[in-house]
């Protein structure tokens, strides 16, 4: 993919993928990320909490925040939104995050980034516990912050449980396939 | 999952990330805006700077992601935002088409090495 395919779809760009490839992509992406999503929920019932493989900060955190806002599964699909507080909290930028169903009204902002690599972190709160972001998300998150946009967000990261797919996913346990399926 | 996400969004915000030193003084995507709209849109200088700013966009490390594709296809009405500059898709559409004819392969011996460590 570069940045000549991209646009090239876009400018031929119909309602729905058109392509076999773009086709067999989208599909691909739905099943492996239902599949992720579905292995995570089984994670969380059976074992409740503290059942990360590989503890750390990080992963407990991240546990936290979903706790709070579990995905129902069920013939509703629900999604993880947030939305950027005006107000920094101690310094640090609070998002709040909700859960509200896919096919209900409310509109939302899909955020399409590179993760970039691991070497930066930068810690924000989201329902007021800390979350570990990366650097180039961080920046985005900082600039939404300082235009004050009262503006809902999916972003892949925060709002699906990145920790838990990575290690319940089968053949994918290297960070580029999880990001790729993500 | 990920395809009724992005199918089902207001709009897709495209991040490219900051912008350290501004393009030409005003931000790349500022420039594309007034290089585009510009009246004089065939004029030598004009088609220099729209060709400058395709080289520069071409080169950000986004479009190395794998998965982009799936994101332009599926997504609802698209905004770029670098830095704290932005362009709506309708004027990135006519700087698309004033720059059709040019076709620059992203020339950064670098792009497959960024392409593992970035995603």
């Amino acid at each position: 993919m570069s940045f000549h395919d991209a646009w090239e779809y876009l400018d031929h760009r119909p309602r729905f993928p058109a392509t076999p490839h773009a086709i067999a992509l989208a599909n691909m992406g739905e099943r492996s990320s239902a599949l992720s999503e579905f292995s995570v929920s089984t994670q969380i019932d059976r074992n409740d909490s503290s059942i990360s493989p590989n503890p750390s900060i990080t992963s407990r955190q991240v546990q936290g925040v979903y706790d709070d806002v579990p995905l129902r599964y069920g013939p509703v699909r629900n999604i993880r939104l947030l939305k950027v507080a005006p107000e920094t909290v101690s310094g640090l930028i609070y998002c709040d995050i909700s859960t509200i169903s896919i096919h209900g009204h409310q509109a939302y902002t899909a955020v399409s980034y590179v993760w970039g690599d691991d070497s930066e972190d930068r810690t924000i709160l989201v329902g007021g516990r800390p979350f570990v972001v990366r650097l180039n998300l961080w920046h985005f998150l900082a600039q939404v912050h300082r235009t004050r946009q009262d503006t809902f967000f999916w972003i892949d990261t925060i709002c699906i449980q990145q920790a838990n797919t990575r290690t319940k996913s089968p053949g994918r346990n290297d960070g580029r396939h999880l990001q790729i399926s993500s | 999952m990920m395809g009724d996400i992005y199918r089902s969004a207001h709009r897709v915000v495209v991040w490219l990330g900051t912008e350290n030193v501004p393009f030409r003084r005003r931000g790349l995507l500022d420039t594309i805006r007034c290089a585009t709209l510009d009246p004089n849109t065939n004029s030598n200088d004009n088609q220099l700077a729209l060709r400058e700013c395709m080289q520069q966009l071409a080169r950000n490390t986004y479009w190395t992601r794998a998965w982009v594709l799936q994101e332009f296809v599926l997504g609802a009405q698209i905004e770029l935002k670098l830095g704290c500059g932005s362009l709506q898709e309708d004027i990135f559409r006519q700087f698309w088409s004033c720059t059709n004819c040019v076709r620059i392969e992203p020339a950064n011996d670098l792009a497959g090495e960024d392409a593992t460590r970035m995603r």
